[in-house]
């Protein structure tokens, strides 16, 4: 086998078609590396910088992918040598079994290609050490050639020749080959498991730098799957060659291995299905548990000292309770959960050892007497183990999906016990917690007590351990113990080393000074010393505006005297659950940050310095330092901690368009002002505590991304309405998975309810103030809403008990009609001001609060209106500055789009003030059009669509069906090519929804028709509804005009409608006679522009 | 060392019958194997190298069976096969060496001298470092000798040897392949050119339609044909006549004529001269008065 490998090596390299491969691919490794490593771009590739293993992976997953199609090409072709030349049979006579000669064959690709990709390394390499950001890990080299490559170039040389030696054909192998690949790299991706994925491109695979693999076993099998699977397919091509045997015992050996083998594939791939079968039974398990005993009564846990020793990959506690029962009732048995993975050895109070039981992560102990309400326990439960992490978030199902950074894909896993590091928090469940966790049958299972923690912790690996609260080194450990009682505990243990900052001078607070540490891992302080624009004053008077401006927006202080940035793995993910803002990246004074900040783009300062200098060097007039430019940057990293939302998710849709979500920011310090300062307890809307931070949000988060909308066709929140009208909110709660568009329905509903009651209320702002002192006295406890909500209906002279009922378990929504708007100059005690007049009214049978803000040069606060159930109402305000346009919020109602911008004219008369404040008026006016008027919108039943009946298959492919139950679309340059619909404030609408239909333009054989009843016969002017807004989505020149066909009677004639000279609002197509009958007014989908929209035509006689 | 071959059969998928019932003895020397084309030739010299399975008999080599004790055989054998001209990128020392590894030469220093004897022999030392594919044709097929020799084997199988080699190159390797048989090797020659057995082999098979037609020295065949080979010298017209009725094995053109050397009974009408025969007349004679087949054209 060897000489036939090395002979047939020697003869590969001299291969033209090897050596182009070679030269092509140490160029594309050359320009990649180039770009990804040097500051050919600005600055190096932030995730690279970061995580150096990404460097070489990076690499090889190119290389992998690039020289797979070669060794197709290259394994075929020695079987097609083979046939078709005599020279194989001087080959075939020799001494040399089928095996080897075959095996040889293989080899000598295989290692030929090894040998190649040392070489594309090395340039890498070259790359990765003159690189003076980019640090060096190695063996990570090595380890992803093996782990990468190797499997993947065995797999494809394997079913290569195999699949050669079946249809011994070299152009049809070639095809099925490349045709296999495009199919997982394209459609199958990641379905299975990455079952398909021979090449691990999609695999996600990764080294931490503090680490290293976790759970290796998640891609080990997948590797050795495939490997086991190429060396199969290597010996059944050895029995399908088309030369006889040496011996008989030859095929015997070759049958029996290749079988083996196969055998030894599939089992691989069966253990890598079983992973997450495995973590699926396991979750099945744990929540249907939890359905079963969620709602009982739990104790309460007053004090709770843990005792941790660590020893490798494994964990010894003891825990020291002070339990309390808080309830009204008996407490025959005491439910607590923990980590199955955490074994309990035995549980004692002061007398002796308790009984106990376990189920799963349920431990169910029963004390000696039954807890009489008021009673107290003390309880000690000695336990270990290593905890597994499958018992995380299991209300999330894709729980185990890969999260990114830039292209990478990072496998996720949410606790760490290993020799180097450790990690834990309280999702882990490391600690036993009464109650039990996540349910679907009875929302009250979520609950927090704020408990007097301390925790001693002993390392026998030399890591440092860090943990909230003060410390004090003792011989048995470091001992952590918070000044106040928190909800929750974490722990970290690594070879941290330490950096603080103490800012001061906060204001009037109860503390003038926070204390900002990071620990970070040794080796990745690459913020200490690297920025030398900045000194520690200028970080200093930085973090101390950044505070102080958002403790501003926000109304609260922060309630600790220490925050610390703690580094762990990149593989640490979190997300957020639908009751809690906060995310296990944030825990009570912690901000788990990826390792080196991998993850996030904002802390590359040094990039973002860069990037800064050249925008106003090169585009902008002003001038800044080095030192200004640096503190910019520092500012945008800083800006990351206050965001609600970070990265995207963005989805290709078929056809044209996409889909965007947001995704919730595990670095925003929000909780740690609310979560962790106090529990809002509410058994009969126990997502009440969830809703209180989502109203507290408000002044951070602003109207969201409006490019977001026009990207989906719908905000988040107008997706919330839309449900809001299916289920209710309770039931949207006990059977939705978590989404972002769940958050949104959470969020818009606490605000509405605050809304309703600032409405009540003479002077809203009263709310706030009740709300926020409210807070600050209830400092780090759990307390119950009934108090606060009795306070809160009692000034607004309102009930808000019987409004949460409605709020809660009901489906109808209110739904607003606006007219009449106009802005008038008046005078009043010899000053200018300005009257704006509208009309609303709310036709639906449930009221609603709609907030009004006027756009002015400086800030005006918003008002809020209330709008009864129909009811309809005039509304005058007086206004010191003049709006040049108001913002309409309609909140929870059937309104699409929720959010309106009314913009005001130019030109204004002037008038009186005749009254300030509503008036009643006639809701029937809202629905009729003035006389003479016929209009026909895009939502009405006079409106049809036409496309070509059949397309071709390849457009028919493309339009995938739109994501299920998405009725709308989002407007964006990249049209679709059949009619969408779409909304937004651009468009016209009768009732509650603006909307239109839009596509591509074509080359006319789609068209929009509105047909309109003409009762009686006259001369009409024909308007077509049209807004400017949209032409940010193509050019408009001179010739770029819509194309009409309007009939009337017998007469059909074509209008153009020139784009350039439109106004926003009603444009006129001419003045036509129409008999009594039918009007038809066609638009073509024929134009130069890039896309065509069809919203509402009129007749005004 | 003897080749024995009983009842040896090769019947094609599509029904045809290559092979039917060949039993043969060969032993030490130059055997020879004659036949028109679709004798049967190839086939016998593919089951023999191991690159084919008879349908039914039995081929026995130094008393192994050649089913049994494929692998074991194949370490006794060198081939050249007749299409020889297509080869890796090696250059020709590496592709022997290749070759002499493949066949069982472990020691390095062992292949490098019989590497470089096996250059000198065939006259290609000096081409040792050119690309194998950059050979001349004639270079190619003395390179093909020289793999199927290097490792000096027991049993040398060649399939049209001497196929364009120039007249001294084909001396040379009759010579060559001379030498070799002289000791306890077994040669099996397969050639259209007649000259190269009558040269070289000590025994011939004749074969025809799968079936062995003569078995035995080619003095044999020879004899066979003895009075039956004539000289006559005709014009041009009779020229025509004759060689339409009679066999002409050569046609030398003469001051009173052609003289037309031809197989079979006295042309009647033409004064005949009796002709020694040769074993390409012993081969017509045969093909044509005793087997009753036309010879093609191409064989004269």
């Amino acid at each position: 086998m060897s000489t036939v490998a090395r002979y047939e090596r020697l003869a590969l390299r001299r291969s033209w078609f090897l050596r182009i491969f070679i030269l092509l691919g140490g160029v594309v490794l050359f320009v990649v590396n180039l770009i990804k490593l040097t500051h050919a771009q600005i600055s190096p590739s932030w995730p690279m910088v970061g995580l150096p293993a990404l460097i070489p992976q990076y690499s090889l997953r190119l290389i992998n992918l690039g020289q797979s199609v070669v060794a197709v090409f290259l394994a075929v072709d020695f079987l097609r040598r083979d046939q078709r030349l005599d020279t194989s049979e001087v080959v075939y006579t020799k001494p040399v079994s089928n095996l080897h000669y075959l095996l040889g064959k293989a080899w000598a690709s295989i290692s030929l290609f090894l040998v190649i990709d040392l070489f594309f390394l090395l340039v890498v390499l070259v790359f990765n050490l003159v690189s003076k950001e980019a640090r060096l890990d190695l063996a990570a080299y090595l380890q992803f050639l093996v782990l990468l490559v190797v499997p993947s170039l065995l797999f494809v040389v394997g079913i290569s020749l195999l699949v050669m030696s079946l249809v011994r054909n070299q152009a049809i192998t070639f095809l099925l080959m490349l045709g296999y690949i495009a199919l997982f790299l394209f459609y199958l991706k990641d379905r299975g498991d990455h079952l398909f994925d021979f090449l691990a491109f999609r695999l996600p695979v990764v080294k931490s730098d503090i680490i290293g693999f976790d759970q290796p076993w998640r891609f080990l099998y997948h590797r050795l799957a495939f490997f086991l699977a190429g060396l199969s397919f290597l010996f059944f091509s050895a029995l399908l060659l088309r030369r006889l045997p040496s011996s008989v015992m030859e095929r015997w050996v070759a049958a029996l291995a290749a079988v083996i083998l196969l055998a030894g594939a599939a089992g691989a791939g069966w253990a890598h299905l079983r992973v997450s079968d495995r973590e699926g039974e396991l979750r099945r398990r744990l929540v249907s548990l939890n359905d079963r005993y969620a709602g009982r009564p739990v104790v309460t846990v007053v004090e709770h000292e843990i005792t941790l020793e660590h020893q490798d990959r494994h964990l010894s506690l003891l825990s020291r309770m002070l339990l309390r029962n808080d309830g009204d009732s008996l407490l025959p048995v005491l439910l607590m959960n923990l980590n199955p993975g955490l074994r309990v050895r035995e549980v004692t109070d002061a007398e002796g050892a308790l009984p106990w039981r376990r189920e799963l992560h349920l431990l169910h102990i029963t004390p000696r007497r039954p807890l009489r309400p008021g009673d107290t326990l003390r309880l000690c439960i000695v336990y270990g183990g290593t905890p597994v992490d499958a018992v995380c978030y299991p209300d999330i199902d894709t729980f185990r999906a890969p999260h990114t950074a830039e292209e990478y894909k990072i496998p996720s896993s949410f606790g760490y016990v290993t020799p180097r590091y450790v990690l834990l928090t309280p999702e882990l469940l490391w600690y036993p917690v009464p109650g039990t966790t996540f349910s679907r049958a009875d929302p009250s299972w979520y609950r927090k007590d704020f408990v007097r923690f301390s925790l001693r912790v002993k390392d026998h690996n030399g890591l440092r351990p860090v943990s909230q609260g003060m410390t004090e080194e003792t011989d048995s450990g470091m001992v952590f113990r918070p000044r106040v009682p928190l909800p929750q505990i974490s722990l970290s243990l690594g070879d941290y080393v330490k950096y603080s900052i103490t800012v001061d001078s906060l204001g009037s607070r109860k503390r003038d000074s926070l204390v900002i540490r990071v620990f970070a891992v040794r080796g990745h302080d690459y913020f200490a010393g690297s920025f030398p624009e900045l000194d520690v004053d200028t970080v200093r008077a930085i973090l101390r505006d950044f505070i102080l401006r958002y403790e501003e927006r926000l109304g609260l202080h922060y309630p600790f005297a220490e925050l610390s940035l703690v580094e762990v793995p990149i593989q640490f993910h979190s997300y957020r659950h639908l009751w809690s803002a906060a995310m296990e990246n944030g825990q009570p004074m912690i901000l788990y940050m990826a390792e080196h900040a991998a993850t996030l783009w904002e802390a590359d300062l040094r990039g973002y310095f860069e990037l800064y200098k050249k925008w106003y060097v090169n585009w902008s007039r002003e001038q800044y330092t080095d030192k200004e430019l640096m503190a910019m940057a520092f500012g945008a990293f800083l800006h990351l901690f206050r965001q609600e939302t970070g990265n995207f998710d963005f989805k290709q849709k078929a056809g044209g368009g996409g889909s965007l979500r947001e995704l919730p920011n595990p670095y925003n310090i929000f909780p740690q002002y609310t979560e962790y300062r106090l529990f809002v307890r509410s058994g009969r809307w126990p997502v009440i505590n969830r809703i209180l931070d989502a109203y507290l949000m408000v002044p951070l988060v602003g109207e969201g991304n409006q490019w977001v909308r026009m990207y989906n066709g719908l905000s988040p929140d107008e997706k919330a309405n839309m449900r809001l009208q299916e289920k209710s909110f309770h039931d949207l709660l006990a059977s939705s998975r978590p989404d972002d568009i769940l958050d949104h329905v959470i969020s818009l509903k606490g605000r509405v309810l605050f809304l309703m009651l600032k409405a009540h209320m003479e002077d809203g702002t009263m709310v706030d103030t009740v709300l926020y002192r409210w807070l600050e006295c209830n400092a780090f406890r759990a307390v119950d809403f009934g108090p606060l909500a009795d306070t809160l209906s009692e000034m607004a002279g309102f009930s808000l008990e019987n409004y949460l009922d409605e709020w809660f378990y009901g489906t109808r929504l209110p739904g607003y009609l606006f007219t009449g708007w106009e802005l008038m100059k008046v005078k009043q005690e010899e000053r200018e001001k300005y009257l704006l007049k509208f009309r609303v009214a709310n036709p639906e049978g449930v009221g609603g609060v709609i907030e009004i803000e006027p756009a002015t040069r400086g800030h005006v606060p918003p008002s809020q209106l209330l709008v009864k159930a129909r009811e309809a109402k005039e509304v005058h305000m007086l206004l010191d500055k003049r709006p040049f346009r108001i913002e309409v919020n309609t909140f929870l109602s059937k309104n699409i789009p929720m959010f309106q911008r009314i913009n005001m004219p130019m030109f204004i008369r002037e008038g009186k003030v005749d009254y300030v404040g509503t008036r009643p008026v006639a809701l029937a006016a809202f629905r009729t059009l003035p006389e003479g008027t016929l209009l026909v919108d895009n939502e009405d039943e006079g409106f049809e669509l036409e496309e070509p009946g059949t397309e071709g298959l390849f457009y028919k492919l493309l339009q995938r069906s739109k994501e299920k139950g998405e009725k709308y679309a989002g407007i964006s340059w990249w049209a679709p090519i059949s009619w969408t619909l779409t909304t937004g404030d651009m468009f016209y609408g009768k009732g509650y929804v603006r909307s239109a239909w839009f596509v591509r333009s074509g080359k006319g054989n789609r068209k929009a028709r509105w047909k309109i009843a003409v009762p009686e016969a006259g001369y009409y002017t024909v308007y077509y509804y049209l807004d400017r807004k949209y032409y940010t989505w193509g050019r408009v020149g001179d010739g770029t005009e819509y194309l009409f066909t309007i009939r009337h009677g017998e007469v059909t004639e074509e209008v153009s409608l020139p784009l350039r000279y439109t106004k926003a609002g009603w444009n006129s197509l001419g003045g036509y006679f129409f008999p009594a009958d039918t009007a038809v007014v066609e638009l073509s989908d024929k134009t130069f522009f890039r896309l065509v929209v069809a919203d509402a035509v009129k007749l005004v006689k | 060392m003897e080749i024995t071959i009983r009842g040896l059969r090769k019947v094609y998928p599509n029904g045809n019958v290559a092979l039917d019932g060949i039993d043969l003895q060969i032993g030490r020397g130059i055997f020879g194997l004659l036949g028109p084309n679709g004798a049967g030739k190839s086939t016998l010299m593919r089951i023999l190298v191991t690159l084919m399975r008879p349908t039914s008999g039995e081929v026995k080599v130094g008393g192994m069976d050649l089913q049994r004790q494929r692998g074991r055989i194949r370490r006794l054998l060198g081939y050249l096969p007749q299409e020889f001209a297509h080869f890796p990128r090696l250059r020709t020392y590496e592709f022997l060496d290749y070759m002499a590894r493949l066949s069982g030469m472990r020691s390095g220093r062992e292949r490098r001298r019989a590497i470089e004897s096996i250059l000198h022999e065939v006259g290609l030392f000096e081409a040792r470092d050119r690309m194998a594919s950059q050979l001349s044709g004639g270079m190619k097929r003395r390179l093909g000798i020289a793999q199927a020799l290097i490792h000096r084997p027991r049993i040398l199988i060649v399939d049209e040897p001497t196929t364009g080699l120039d007249p001294e190159e084909r001396i040379r390797f009759r010579n060559l392949l001379a030498d070799i048989s002289s000791g306890e090797v077994i040669v099996i020659l397969s050639t259209h050119i007649v000259g190269d057995i009558s040269s070289t082999c000590n025994q011939m098979t004749l074969l025809n339609h799968g079936r062995i037609a003569y078995a035995g020295p080619p003095e044999g065949l020879i004899e066979k044909a003895r009075g039956h080979v004539w000289q006559i010298t005709v014009g041009d017209r009779d020229y025509v006549d004759v060689s339409a009725k009679y066999p002409v094995i050569a046609t030398v053109p003469g001051r009173d004529g052609w003289a037309v050397q031809l197989v079979g009974e006295p042309p009647e009408g033409f004064p005949a001269l009796p002709v020694e025969p040769n074993l390409e007349h012993a081969y017509v004679y045969f093909m044509e008065y005793v087997l009753q087949e036309k010879v093609e054209d191409a064989l004269r």
